[in-house]
Parts: structure tokens; C-alpha cells; sequence
């Protein structure tokens, strides 16, 4: 009996499996035990073909065993353990070879390449066994520091290597690096909209999460685009949570270091925005982790779809069980809600009348519970702009770039503050922290008292307001909050209606 | 009044539509309904038309008037009889009040000095803006707004009303009971709480065109002052506008811009003598009979006290209207985020709001 390590994708892992191949005399068979699925039944006739290109007969009856028996196997990513297996226990290849095998093979040999690259290469470091890959698979693989990898194209290629004929090169640890290459839309591509600009640089210094108000066609879209120019680059450890997760989706991989953008239509279920499915796919939401996630006409969401993004937008993970188990995906994103200031979308236009009732309108926001709409600190609303008045501005608006690098300044301002309190940045503030270390100014205060009475502020929205204004304080280079970056927290603290 | 007396008042008053002069007729002659009842051929001698004979005969062999009056109190709309108690008796002014009014919400406010705001159903948003700040100010002075219940300049001036937590009566063309424009529901049932609809025509009768310049008689005939807002020159707003001025009821007008069609009417009749509304406070001010009289040119102390900055754009949105935050920044020459800043003081002062997704505006 020969055994050898594949393994299988749970959720962002990759769970090892033991494939253990038992030749026996008889008639020629292959069967496959151990909870496998279809395709993983069928590679049979993938691994017989291929084998077969290298002149080795198969002949007597083939049991092959993936271990633990009771955990659910699946993926075509089992059809080079399953030949390598096969080869060793006929004795194509030294007994002595061991190492973790993942790809799915070709009818000629070719290896193709699979989902599950980064995973892979945790558990390889993990069990501190050699790695073999498809070709296609390096560039995720050799994200991962301290393993022992190879990529081999064929299975001819991997079986001299085995066999000492002629050794593959090891790969070599590689991330990608940050490029200076402009994201679409710039800041400096978007005509007005000074205000907005300004709340999606605080957005961004602090982590706030955002809601966009705005009449149809105003730039809702392209703004929230844009705020992907504006965020940090993704340190090392975060593009690696990121291509984790991007890696168990199969999806490619990002060549740069911009922080993910992920927006998710109106129509999309729950399961496909926090995960779940027979596998324990991660879903939109851990897709978007460390970027942003972008919810357009969050008012036409499912309602239950809304509330499942209460406790990750807390917590910053989210955790998915099903019958077949439970995964915890890290989920830490910034939330940019869009949606328009009433079901027909003109309230409060200039030129276009609403044509909304008080009660259309109410329901419209019933959607958006209290501690939803708590978890949004920053509320923008867009103006759209008449032709006049498109015609009026000035265009010599920043670029993305220079609004990045005080963006960063005021990140790395936030991260030397709180490096204490386990806190990255303004948004995560709690009450108690909020209470004692702000860092609230005397003429703050009494402003804020002066306030208090006429704009009625809840103790929710206050606390939004003192985040913020912490974050412009930031931006500005402020120990102290002072009374003129409460006053401008101020403006962006929301509210629906128009009238004054 | 007994019952029997005012379903015959119901019954005449479903003739008007075929002898306008009838009720005059009667009027004239001191005809008391117990009369009629006791002959009803007598009504042969006040009519020539034969369709009111036929409709007043079967009127009262088919029980209408009965039902009519049952199907009102079971609404709980009140039926206001000329030279009866109750009836507003400032529509006495008009040279042919209705025989009487369907009246459905609260009697307050119809003894008060009472406000119209009138004006056309396509305005602009000019026009839409000023008549909401009217019915607001106007009702917070404590009149009640009359007006008309359509679209556009009315519908505003009732909901500037409601906001203001006032009083606000919408006068029908049709029954009291229909709700024409049906999108106005809610607004009619809002109104219904605090003031009243009321009508002339019985219940059930739909929109027919010539309802409405008849009802804007008792639009102006309820009002101490008609304001028109916003009128082309055909247009029912200016028959209000010009029954009041026949009548002696103070009328003014709110100025347009004079190559806008929307406005010519409303222009036209500021030169016919009525008073130019240039200024709302100075309009509250002047009705009220307030000492101080008319207020442009004297000094603001709202704008006196601000920090310069605040002061600058405050004055800025004053004059120039609404502006979003790129035209505030750019007009005063500082930054999006010292505009912005400046704005979060000024509302905290109560003296500015958003307007508008992203555009801010004084508040009035």
C-alpha cells in the first residue's frame, strides 16, 4: 500500500487527505472510497488516460482510500494525489516520495489549474511537507513565505522529478508590489461633488462606513468607485487575506495592492453575500475583507439580507454554519450604501418634481433598521448638479493620489493612538474609549452642548459625530477635537428629509 | 334647523346646475322651505327651466334630499346653510354665496381671519418653494390657509400649513367626499384632522370644468386676503384673484419673472392694483397690523451677530437661493471642508438646512 497527502477546501482552508492506493490482483478496476464526490468518481478515466501517456499499464484491482473517511470530499484537485498514488504503489516512482499533491489532469497529462492556490500553501508550510502544483497555480502558491513548492505543467514533468531524472525548480517567494497605476474613475475624472469628496476622505482616513443619498444619475456609482483610489495600499499580511479568500473562490488574482471592490446587486441573496452553500464558499462579504464592499439601492435589498450584515460590519468576521459544518470568515470591510433620497428619486430636486407620498417615502427607509443605519457613520448626499451649474466649476479638482497620501498620514496617526486599545483606526471606537481618550477640546464641549438641544442628537448619533470629527481632527493633525471638526461632522450626520 | 328643512335646502341646492338664478330667485322672494314642501309646484314661478322641474320632482319622489342628508350624517360632514347659524358669514361679500356648504373636519378657524394661497397646478419650483413658506408662516401666525386642494401652488400652501401645525380648509369643485386630484389622499386626510374640506355641490359630483371657477368664489369669499402666487393669465387663480378684488377682499400678488408664461397673470394683476408680495415676513408683518409695518431695509439681527465667515455664506444662500457645497465653496473662496464646516454651525444655529440631496438653503 502506498500513501501520499492531497487535500480538500473547506470554506478558506485546505484540509489535508491521506490517499492511500491498495493494488490487489484480479480483473482491472478502480474504485474510489471516502466521501467523494462526482468529480472526484469520475477522475478515474482521467488518471487511467493520463498515466497511460506515460506507458504505464494499469492492471488488477485499484482501491484508493481518502482519509478521514467521514470528511466530504470534492473538487477535481484530487486527480494528481490519486495518480501520483497509483504510480507509487505500482512502483513507477520511489517509495520514499511524500509531499501534498493538488491539480486536475488532462487527458494527454497536462496539469490544470485549480482553485484553492493560498490555502494550499498554508497547509503545506503547516505540515512542513513539499508542495507540487499545476503551472497555473504558482502565482498564488508562491504568495505564501517558508514552503517547499514546485509547478509543473505536466505529469510527466512532476514524475522525473520524483524519480531524480531531472529536478523541477523550487519557487520562489513573490508578492505583488504596489504600482503607481491610476484606478478608473480618479478623483480629479469627477466634476464637483466637493462635499462628497471630502466625506469619502474622512471615509477613508477613519474606515467610516457610508451612506450615499443621491438622485438618480448624480455620480453615486463612480464616487464609490473612486474610493478605492483613495484607500491605503494592502500591507503584506492583508493582500494574503485577501488572495486567501480569492484563491478558495477561484477567482484570479490581483497583480497590485489596491484594496478589493466588491459591488453586489440588489437581487443577491444572503448565502451569496455572507457565504454558505454545501461547500462553505465565502461570499461577497469576506471577498470585500480589507476593501470595500458597495451596496447599490441598498433599499431594494431583501430586508433579512440587510440585518445578516449587522454583526460582520461589528465584528469584522463572519461565521457560517450549516449541516455540513461551520466556517468563520474574516469579513472586515468598509460599507458604502447607496440608494436614492425616495422611490422615484427626485425629492428635493431642482428641476425634476417627486412625485412620492410622505408614506412612499417612509416605507421606502423602512428597509434600513436603527442599528444598520448606526453602523454608518458618515451620510453623503449628492447633489445632482444642473447644467449651469456643471458648467460653473472649477475643474481643477485633486487626484487620488495626493488625497492617498493624507489619507495614509492620518491612518498611521490613528494607529500610533490606539496601538494600545487594539484598535487599527476611528471606526472601531468603543463608547468606553471614546469616553476617556478622545481627546475632546474645552470650546468642543461647549459646543456640543450648545447643539445638543437644537438638533436633537441621539446618543447613537452622537457618538457618530465624535468619531468622525476624531477622524477629521486626524486628517487635520489635531491632538485635540475642536469645535470646528465637530461642526463639520455635523453636515455629515444625515437624515432624510428636505424640508426646512 | 330641522332635518325635514335641510334636506329641502339639499334638494334646491342639487338644481343649481340646471337654473343658475334659481337660488337668487328665491332669495329674493324670502321663500321659506317649509312652503316649497307644502306646494312643490311653487317653484314652477322662480324657474323656467324645465330639466330643475323635473329633477326637483323626482328629487322628492325618489327621497334623495333623505338620503343625502343621512349619508352626511353618517360621514359627520356638516351642512352650513346661508343666513343660518354657522354659516361663514364673509361669504355674504360675494354676490351669490352658495346656498350652502358641505363641510367635513373641524369649524375652527371659520370665524378667524383667514388666508388663500392660490395659485396654478404647473408652477415652478420657485413658485412651489414660496408657497409652501407661505402656508407655513401664515399658519404659524395662527390664520388658517385656505386654498383649493390641486396640484402645484395649493397643494403646497396645505402642506406648508400642516408642517406649521395650523390650520389649513381645501375648497372642492366637486363633492366633498371625491378626492380629486386622487394622489392628494393623504394630503385631504391630513387636512380633514386638523381643518376642513368643504363644497358647494352634494356628494358624489366628479370634477366637471365649470365646478372650479364657480368654487373660486368661495375661496375668496372665505379669505380676509387672497395671495396668488404663481398664475398664467387664463387660469383659475386669477378668477380668484379678480372676485376678491370685485369684492374689496385685500389681494396680493406674488412677483414672476416677466418673460415666464407661469407668471404673466400674477404680474398682470399687481398692475391691476393688487399689492406685490416682496417679502413674506413683511407680508406676515402687514396682516398681522404689527407696528413695526414693513421690514425690507431695516436691519436683520439674524445675519448681524455671525462670525464673518458664517456671515458670508449666510448672506450668500440668502440672496442667491439654494447652492450645494461646490458652489458655496467656490463663490466664497474657501475650502470644501472650511464650507462645510461652516454649514454644521450654522444649522446647529438653526439658521440654514439641507434643501436637497447635498444642497443647503436658509430656513425660514
Amino acid at each position: 500500500m502506498s500513501c501520499i497527502y492531497g487535500l480538500t477546501l473547506r470554506g478558506i482552508d485546505a484540509l489535508p487527505v491521506e490517499v492511500e492506493v491498495c493494488l490487489t490482483g484480479g480483473l482491472f478496476s478502480i474504485s474510489i472510497v471516502g466521501l467523494a464526490d462526482t468529480a472526484i468518481k469520475e477522475s478515474r478515466e482521467r488518471v487511467r488516460i493520463s498515466l497511460g501517456t506515460l506507458g504505464i499499464k494499469l492492471k488488477g484491482h485499484i482501491s484508493v482510500n481518502l482519509a478521514p473517511a467521514d470528511l466530504p470530499k470534492e473538487g477535481a484537485l484530487l486527480d494528481l494525489p490519486i495518480a501520483v498514488g497509483i504510480a507509487k504503489e505500482v512502483g513507477f516512482i520511489p517509495e520514499g516520495v511524500n509531499g501534498i499533491f493538488m491539480g486536475e489532469l488532462a487527458l494527454d497529462g497536462r496539469l490544470r489549474k485549480v482553485r484553492g492556490g493560498v490555502p494550499a500553501a498554508f497547509l503545506a508550510r503547516q505540515l512542513g511537507l513539499p508542495l507540487f502544483v499545476p503551472r497555473g497555480n504558482v502565482a498564488d502558491v508562491s504568495m505564501v513565505q517558508g514552503v517547499e513548492a514546485y509547478g509543473c505543467s505536466n505529469i510527466g514533468e512532476l514524475f522525473c522529478h520524483l524519480r531524480g531524472e531531472k529536478t523541477l525548480q523550487k519557487l520562489d517567494f513573490t508578492l505583488p508590489q504596489a504600482k503607481e497605476i491610476a484606478v478608473e474613475p480618479d478623483f480629479a475624472d469627477i466634476k464637483g461633488q466637493a462635499a462628497a469628496k471630502r466625506g469619502l476622505e474622512i471615509a477613508a482616513a477613519g474606515h467610516h462606513n457610508v451612506f450615499l443619498v443621491g438622485a438618480p444619475g448624480s455620480g453615486k456609482t463612480m464616487l464609490a468607485k473612486a474610493l478605492r483610489g483613495i484607500l491605503p495600499p494592502l500591507s503584506d499580511d492583508e493582500l494574503i487575506e485577501a488572495m486567501r479568500i480569492r484563491s478558495a473562490r477561484g477567482l484570479p488574482l490581483e497583480t497590485d495592492r489596491f484594496r478589493p471592490f466588491r459591488s453586489v446587486h440588489h437581487t443577491s441573496s444572503a448565502v451569496a453575500i455572507c457565504g454558505g452553500g454545501i461547500d462553505l464558499k465565502p461570499g461577497e462579504l469576506s471577498l470585500a475583507h480589507r476593501g470595500v464592499l458597495f451596496l447599490d439601492e441598498i433599499t431594494e435589498f431583501r430586508r433579512d439580507v440587510i440585518e445578516a450584515l449587522r454583526q460582520p460590519l461589528e465584528d469584522g468576521c463572519i461565521t457560517v454554519s450549516r449541516a455540513s459544518g461551520s466556517a468563520t470568515y474574516p469579513a472586515s470591510v468598509l460599507l458604502i450604501a447607496a440608494c436614492n433620497p425616495c422611490p422615484c428619486g427626485y425629492l428635493g430636486d431642482t428641476v425634476k418634481e417627486c412625485t412620492c407620498s410622505p408614506g412612499d417615502i417612509d416605507r421606502y427607509f423602512k428597509k434600513l433598521s436603527g442599528p444598520i443605519l448606526d453602523r454608518i457613520d458618515l451620510h453623503l448626499q449628492i447633489p445632482r448638479l444642473t447644467p449651469e451649474e456643471l458648467l460653473e466649476l472649477d475643474s481643477d479638482a485633486e487626484n487620488s493620489s495626493a488625497i492617498r497620501y493624507r489619507v495614509m498620514r492620518a491612518r498611521s496617526i490613528q494607529l500610533e493612538r490606539w496601538r494600545h486599545f487594539g484598535i487599527k483606526c476611528n471606526a472601531e471606537l468603543t463608547e468606553r474609549i471614546m469616553k476617556k481618550y478622545l481627546g475632546l477640546s474645552k470650546d468642543g464641549r461647549a459646543f456640543l452642548k450648545s447643539i445638543g438641544a437644537s438638533l436633537r442628537l441621539t446618543g447613537r448619533g452622537l457618538s457618530r459625530v465624535l468619531k468622525v470629527a476624531r477622524t477629521i481632527a486626524d486628517l487635520a493633525g489635531d491632538k485635540a477635537v475642536k469645535d470646528s471638526h465637530l461642526a463639520e461632522a455635523l453636515a455629515y450626520r444625515g437624515g432624510f428629509s428636505f424640508e426646512r | 334647523m330641522k332635518d325635514e328643512d335641510l334636506s329641502v335646502f339639499l334638494a334646491l341646492n342639487s338644481l343649481k346646475q340646471f337654473d343658475g338664478n334659481l337660488i337668487a330667485a328665491l332669495r329674493l322672494r324670502s321663500i321659506a322651505p317649509s312652503d316649497l314642501m307644502s306646494s312643490p309646484s311653487l317653484l314652477r314661478e322662480f324657474t323656467n327651466s324645465e330639466k330643475a322641474m323635473e329633477r326637483w320632482y323626482e328629487v322628492l319622489s325618489s327621497g334623495w334630499h333623505l338620503r343625502e342628508l343621512e349619508s352626511c350624517k353618517k360621514k359627520g360632514i356638516k351642512i352650513l346653510v346661508f343666513n343660518e347659524e354657522g354659516y361663514p358669514s364673509s361669504l355674504n361679500r360675494l354676490s351669490n354665496p352658495p346656498l350652502l356648504l358641505y363641510w367635513w373636519g373641524r369649524l375652527e378657524g371659520i370665524k378667524k381671519f383667514a388666508v388663500a394661497v392660490v395659485g396654478t397646478r404647473r408652477c415652478s419650483n420657485y413658485g412651489r418653494r414660496i408657497a409652501h413658506m407661505l402656508g407655513f408662516k401664515v399658519a404659524e401666525e395662527g390664520f388658517p390657509v385656505v386654498s383649493g386642494g390641486a396640484f402645484g401652488i395649493d397643494e403646497k400652501a396645505h402642506r406648508g400649513a400642516l408642517k406649521a401645525q395650523g390650520v389649513t380648509i381645501a375648497v372642492f369643485g366637486t363633492g366633498v367626499d371625491q378626492c380629486y386630484p386622487s394622489k392628494n389622499l393623504p394630503l385631504f386626510d391630513e387636512i380633514k384632522e386638523s381643518g376642513a374640506l368643504i363644497s358647494e355641490y352634494p356628494l358624489g359630483t366628479k370634477g366637471m370644468p365649470w365646478n372650479f371657477p364657480e368654487r373660486n368664489r368661495i375661496i375668496a369669499g372665505l379669505s380676509d386676503v387672497v395671495v396668488i402666487v404663481e398664475a398664467p393669465i387664463k387660469s383659475g387663480a386669477m378668477i380668484t384673484g379678480r372676485i376678491a378684488m370685485e369684492c374689496g377682499i385685500e389681494t396680493w400678488s406674488v412677483p414672476g419673472r416677466i418673460d415666464e408664461g407661469v407668471a404673466k397673470g400674477s404680474n398682470l394683476i399687481i398692475f391691476d392694483g393688487a399689492y406685490p408680495l416682496v417679502d413674506v415676513d413683511s407680508f406676515i408683518h402687514l396682516i398681522k397690523g404689527s407696528p413695526e409695518g414693513f421690514l425690507i431695509g431695516k436691519k436683520e439681527d439674524k445675519a448681524e451677530e455671525l462670525p464673518p465667515e458664517e456671515k458670508q455664506i449666510y448672506e450668500m444662500l440668502r440672496e442667491k437661493g439654494d447652492r450645494t457645497v461646490d458652489n458655496i465653496a467656490g463663490e466664497c473662496k474657501i475650502s470644501p471642508a472650511l464650507a462645510l464646516e461652516m454649514l454644521g454651525k450654522l444649522e446647529s444655529r438653526g439658521l440654514v438646512a439641507t434643501t436637497g440631496p447635498g444642497r443647503w438653503g436658509i430656513r425660514f
